[in-house]
């Protein structure tokens, strides 16, 4: 789904573009007509971000922003004019029963992935334009002919008055947003955008995630519908329709999805454009389509993406620039680390309670996995004593991933139970059995590409810390000592696994495989975690790093007595950690004891032949 | 780590630019002349239009505003208005009336009145602001009732308002073939309730029933359910008020399902369109009666019939009516002394019984509480590719009032 | 209940015409993993295709809708390679975006060369009274609808069902990466696809255009309804995409014929929620599974 890197740390440059736009705007005389667009596309920019924190940050879609831009509008214009509210009173109470209609929706459209959510919003939006243009509810909305709106306490509708008051709520949205992404919640975005399965098993509540998003985009689209309903002093359904809707979504990829900043360009481009500058219809449109067109397949990072790549281009050639990049970035990199680090040492405080030793951490039973008419696990049993290492090994298809899927409750069992330290998982949401400490990798290292190493590693406390949306809006005000225990935490974590320091800071694309592969297991040991699935932690890694991995597995079940699940296809490295292991072939399970009475068996041996000697085609295996 | 310190820098020189871009597009015209008024100038009268052009109306919209724009351009050739030549200045407001305002916004500064166009809902959302800035608006196509009634200074039309015509319309069809039920169906064109509402009241005053109405978003694609309500209700009569291709597509399927009633399809002028001629299914043409504000076929020897012929427009009701309206305000400037916005305004108010554009046009008949000229209805009947005016019929405020239909030669 | 029935029989017919354009729409979606958008506006370019060389070539009807059938196919591969083939690291949402913003320029060059002067009537493939059924009347050219539709549908999925090419689509659509390691030509069948798909649009798009008129937003309004048929059948299901559509054909006229126009949209949108609700896989789909 995903339509572009969302960028870190927008906040500098994205209310820089706002503050300019709005300060040229209010110091340069403008044509009366220029103004009025420029405060229309204020207006429509914050429904874009809106739109942003949606698209650009969580992965998810909605063809029906314009819709909650009218019923922002409507609703308050209808509490002032029929009601006869006071503007502010209007204002909280249409915003908040847009929020309130947006989670209705959410509730139900945050289950479906793209087709379903496109599909739904889109309905939705042709809805709410037939409502408003119907005349069960005209005397309140105006029908077809619309509704005039009063004006907002003395503000002339096109002045410089009302362009500030745009522009500082569109200065404040911009940091609200930009404060958000870059909060737990905002990383919990990033995380269901790169994998919704990864992150349901790393602890987040996906469904909820997906639906503070969407509340969120729908409210800033309210916001806007307000400041629009003021400047043009005129709402009819005609201008909310899904038009309206694809404009919008035209303005973030214009200007840049996941930027925060990008949607003002693309709203100032998208608006100015066809409503100022070009007047012929037909050419605009054509015009209009074309260079979504282009954006869309040659420039998907948009115009901020792009302006930023020359930016780092021209930093490189021109030698003053760079070393005042140099200099700002050691001072945002002292500022970035909040407090003194703790002590390497320092293990977070549930440490003390003490290791799982004794007891089953895990008992599979008659366990069968079916996908329509093709039976994945058959039969399968396993038992996994507390505090020990178990091996999962068996050719390609054998059903390995399976069974893991299953024990972190992505995938449902047909037949079967499945314990976790003695309670069932029948019927637990995956996040639940996260909370249950079951914490997992993946054999393509599941991190979120666009985001550092330490907020990756936080990931894996979302659990435990949990953000609230108000703390995370206002920043590091509210959260900064949440923020302090997290970064102690990850740094500890990235200590226990050996991530260099250094690398620390980079983006988590960056880094080889066998780093990210460490990053991950960094996440899995940060939170609560006492079970540990590991899905080929070995594939793909060269001989040095496979024995170091090794080690790193093997101190932190010991410092940590973690119970771990390993699956591999390297005999060497199972007789290195194992104490246990189980063979499975055509979703049976075929042998199971120590690593070295089951690899004596002659059947077992043979049908690991050639196995060893091709670690590539692994690559492929789900 | 790509630090945000690095893109704050290097944001300057970026955003700096658009800033002078901003500022580059903001520093248009800011002058406006030392003429007496407004848009207008010791050459030059400027006029302007925000019309449709894009979108699914543009097809139907766009003729009235083109026709307009050849007349003006005629005028122009024979020497203007009294030295004067016209500008006419048309921007597209796609029917958003949010857009249509925002024209409105740019004209405001330097033209001398607008030209009405396409709309209800875009005459609805602008008529406020150009009757408060003094600024004429003429003879937009309109259905919106407050618009024009009570008269707004400065606000003039040509056409009857629907829910007015949906009534004399209902009384035309009882006064032809006796009277009988009626089913309604409308698209949302202004006020259609008040659509709905005049018929029926026309009809049961006039000792009729009504039996049902219907609402139709514009563009619907398949009117067959609304065709087997009929059919089940089997009403003498059906009303309509519906855009041109709505009217076809409605018409076409009745017919298809053998639903066409018994006595007569009343319609409105919002059907006098070429896109129902161009797709109307011929099969039911005899039981076919609109209201028309323009007499069709147009007369020959007319100057907007000459001025359209040789081109597909001059079949165009549409067309028609936006030469004739174009007529008729180079009259009213034609007839203005001192050319300033209040006098035109009062030159239009005394308008009585005036032949604007003899042959098109019917006489139209403006005072100060009257804003609405028409002084009677056109009814017309398609054959085959073309409308040909049956009879004329006395429209007035109070249809109740006026005289019999004449049938026309 | 006479009117009611009539109405759930004329909810069948344009049903019929919902489900030819959902299975377009899945085919793709199952091949590619795409959204199209522009499956709408595709049809009507084929429709004016058609009409335009009747008019400005005086082509008879037949010789026209072949044109049209072949240009739409030759429209359907630049598509895929102009459109939806470059950079497909950007994502299916980008790639569905496009299909968006494709749409938006087929309309618009549409408006500009046709878009005065439209509607247009376009000629019947059939004239004649039909067919009476219960008080609904079946026009002839319903009855060609529902005819075209069976075969095109059996065709299409006789083909998917037990042809290798079908065979080869399933591959692609359940296993990208793998199938192209098999070594099926995963560009060639992309391309075929949306072939296919443009040309089943345009027929569509002829057999509706004598009814609807053709005008460039013709399809725009029957789009809407075509993704609700597909999201209720199930989005990978072709059987389910004829029966959901069928579905919200005949609740939206039995609607608007016991209620009201508005109340058609209404009910429609209810029955979208509920079935998302309920049966997130759809009527006829499987859930999905995930892929990590």
């Amino acid at each position: 789904m995903i339509i572009g890197d969302a960028k870190n740390r927008t906040l500098v440059p994205s209310v820089a573009i706002a503050g300019v736009v709005t300060v040229a705007g209010l110091a340069l005389p403008l044509d009366p007509a220029l103004q009025y667009t420029l405060i229309g596309a204020l207006a429509w920019a914050i429904a874009a971000i809106g739109l942003d924190v949606l698209v650009g940050f969580t992965g998810q879609v909605s063809f029906g922003q314009a819709a909650f831009v009218a019923i922002g509008a409507y609703a308050t214009s209808a509490f002032r004019l029929s009601m006869g509210l006071p503007l502010v009173l209007a204002v909280v109470l249409g915003v908040g029963v847009t929020g309130v209609i947006a989670l209705a929706l959410g509730s139900v459209v945050v289950r479906y992935r793209i087709f379903g959510i496109a599909t739904a919003t889109l309905f939705f939006g042709y809805v709410v334009v037939t409502v408003l243009t119907g005349d069960t509810f005209s005397t309140v909305f105006g029908g077809a002919n619309g509704l005039a709106v009063p004006e907002f306490a003395g503000l002339e509708a096109g002045g410089k008055g009302y362009l500030a008051v745009t522009g500082v709520v569109l200065i404040l949205v911009v940091v609200a947003t930009c404060l958000l992404n870059d909060s737990q919640t905002g990383r919990a975005f990033r995380m269901v955008k790169t994998n919704e399965a990864v992150a349901a098993s790393a602890g987040i509540r996906v469904r909820q995630v997906k639906m503070i998003s969407f509340a969120y985009c729908c409210v800033l689209a309210a916001i806007a519908g307000v400041l629009y309903s003021g400047v043009v002093g005129y709402l009819s359904p005609e201008g909310f329709g899904i038009k309206q809707s694809v404009n919008i979504f035209a303005m973030l990829v214009v200007g840049g999805a996941g930027t925060v900043g990008g949607p003002i360009l693309g709203a100032l481009l998208v608006t100015i454009l066809p409503g100022y500058l070009l007047r012929d219809g037909h050419v605009s449109a054509v015009v209009f389509a074309a260079v979504l067109l282009v954006f869309l397949i040659l420039l998907p990072e948009g115009i901020y993406g792009l302006v930023h790549r020359w930016a780092t281009v021209l930093g490189r050639t021109v030698p003053g620039l760079s070393a005042a990049a140099l200099r700002s970035r050691s001072r945002w990199a002292t500022a970035g680390r909040a407090g003194p680090r703790p002590p390497a040492e320092t293990p977070p405080d549930r440490r003390s309670s003490g290791s799982d030793t004794g007891g089953l951490a895990l008992e599979v039973d008659g366990l069968q996995v079916r996908f329509g008419d093709f039976v994945a696990l058959s039969q399968v049993d396993v038992r996994i004593e507390s505090g020990s290492v178990h091996a999962i090994v068996g050719p390609n298809g054998a059903g390995k991933t399976t069974l893991l899927n299953t024990v972190c409750g992505l995938y449902l069992p047909s037949q079967g139970d499945i314990r976790i330290f003695g309670s069932s998982i029948r019927g637990v949401k995956p996040h639940r059995i996260r909370d249950r400490g079951v914490v997992r990798t993946f054999q393509t290292p599941a991190i979120v590409p666009d985001l550092d190493v330490v907020a990756n590693v936080k990931l894996g406390l979302d659990t435990d810390l949990k953000g609230s949306l108000w703390t995370d809006l206002l920043g590091p005000l509210a959260t900064g000592g949440r923020e302090r225990v997290l970064e102690s935490r990850a740094q500890w974590a990235l200590d226990a696994v050996g991530i260099a320091a250094r690398r620390r800071g980079m983006l988590a694309r960056n880094l080889d495989l066998s780093e990210q592969k460490r990053v991950e297991l960094a996440r899995g040991l940060v939170g609560q975690g006492r079970l540990l699935l590991l899905d080929e932690p070995t594939a793909g890694l060269s001989a040095d790093e496979m024995q170091a991995l090794a080690q790193t597995l093997r101190q932190v079940h010991r410092d940590f007595g973690l119970t771990i699940m390993v699956v591999s296809h390297h005999i060497g490295f199972i007789r290195d950690i194992a104490d246990a292991m189980t063979v499975l072939d055509y979703g049976r399970v075929v042998g199971t004891g120590t690593p070295d009475d089951v690899l004596a068996r002659a059947d077992i041996a043979a049908t690991f032949m050639g196995v060893e000697t091709a670690p590539l085609a692994e690559a492929e295996d789900l | 780590m790509q630090t945000s310190g690095v893109r704050t820098r290097r944001w300057v020189p970026v955003v700096a630019a658009l800033a002078l871009l901003i500022g580059a597009c903001g520093s248009g015209g800011d002058s406006a002349g030392g003429s007496a008024e407004v848009g207008v100038s010791a050459d030059t009268i400027r006029l302007a239009a925000s019309q449709t052009l894009s979108g699914p109306g543009a097809a139907s919209c766009a003729p009235s505003t083109d026709a307009a724009k050849l007349w003006f351009d005629k005028v122009n050739t024979d020497g203007g208005i009294a030295g004067r030549k016209i500008d006419f200045e048309v921007l597209d407001d796609g029917y958003d009336p949010a857009r249509a305002l925002a024209n409105v916004r740019t004209f405001e500064k330097d033209k001398f009145a607008m030209v009405g166009a396409c709309g209800s809902a875009t005459a609805a959302a602008i008529y406020k602001t150009l009757s408060q800035k003094g600024i004429p608006f003429l003879f937009p196509t309109n259905g919106v009732s407050e618009v024009v009634k009570p008269a707004s200074p400065g606000i003039f039309q040509v056409l009857p308002l629907y829910e007015d015509q949906t009534a004399s319309m209902v009384r035309y069809g009882f006064e032809k073939s006796g009277k009988g039920s009626i089913f309604v169906v409308v698209n949302p064109l202004g006020a259609y309730q008040s659509a709905i509402d005049s018929a029926k009241k026309q009809a049961t005053d006039l000792g009729g029933t009504f039996t049902n109405s219907a609402v139709a978003t514009l563009g619907t694609t398949d009117y067959t359910p609304i065709a087997l309500q009929i059919k089940q209700a089997k009403p003498d009569y059906v009303v309509m008020s519906m855009g041109g291709s709505d009217s076809a597509k409605f018409v076409n399927a009745l017919v298809d399902q053998n639903a066409v009633p018994a006595k007569a399809i009343l319609g409105t002028t919002a059907s006098v369109a070429g896109s129902f001629l161009s797709s109307y299914n011929p099969g039911a043409a005899s039981k076919i009666f609109f209201g028309s504000a323009i007499q069709l076929p147009a007369g020959k020897d007319a100057d907007c019939t000459k001025l359209l012929a040789g081109t597909p427009a001059v079949d165009d009701p549409i067309a028609l009516t936006g030469c004739a309206s174009a007529r008729a305000i180079t009259t009213a400037i034609t007839e203005t002394k001192d050319l300033t916005r209040a006098n035109l305004m009062k030159t239009i108010e005394g308008w009585q019984k005036k032949e604007v554009a003899p042959g098109i046009l019917a006489e139209l008949s403006f005072s100060s509480t009257d804003h609405i000229g028409i002084s009677s209805l056109f009814i017309v009947q398609p054959q085959g590719r073309a409308f040909r005016t049956i009879a004329t019929c006395p429209y007035g405020e109070d249809v109740q009032s006026q005289g019999a239909c004449t049938a026309a030669a | 209940m006479g009117l009611l029935l009539s109405a759930g029989i004329s909810g069948i017919a344009v049903g019929l015409l919902y489900g030819m354009i959902g299975f377009a729409i899945v085919m793709l979606y199952k091949s590619t993993g795409v959204a199209n958008f522009a499956q709408g506006t595709l049809a009507t370019l084929g429709g004016f295709v058609c009409w335009a060389s009747m008019t400005d070539l005086g082509l008879p009807l037949w010789a026209a809708i072949v044109v049209a059938l072949v240009a739409s196919a030759v429209l359907g591969v630049a598509v895929y390679f102009v459109v939806i083939r470059p950079r497909p690291s950007a994502g299916n949402l980008n790639i569905t975006v496009r299909t968006l913003g494709l749409s938006l320029l087929l309309l618009a060059v549409m408006e500009w060369r046709w878009g005065a002067g439209a509607p247009y009537r376009f000629p019947a493939i059939v004239e004649g009274t039909g067919v009476q059924v219960a008080d609904f009347v079946v026009p002839a050219q319903s009855l060609l609808i529902a005819a075209v539709a069976a075969a095109i549908m059996g065709t299409l999925w006789a083909l998917f069902r037990y042809s290798n090419v079908g065979l080869s689509f399933r591959a692609m659509a359940e296993q990208p990466d793998t199938a192209r390691l098999l070594g099926l030509p995963a560009t060639r069948l992309s391309a075929a696809t949306w072939a296919i798909s443009a040309v089943l649009g345009t027929v569509v798009a002829i057999l509706l255009a004598p009814s609807s008129f053709l005008a460039p937003s013709t399809m725009e309004s029957y789009l809407l309804f075509t993704f609700t048929g597909i999201v209720l059948g199930g989005l990978t299901s072709l059987p389910g995409a004829l029966l959901g559509s069928v579905i919200v054909g005949v609740v939206s006229n039995v609607t608007i014929v016991a209620l009201s126009l508005e109340a058609g949209v209404l009910v429609v949108f209810a029955l979208l929620l509920v079935v998302m609700l309920l049966r997130p896989q759809g009527l006829l789909g499987r859930p999905e599974s995930v892929r990590l």
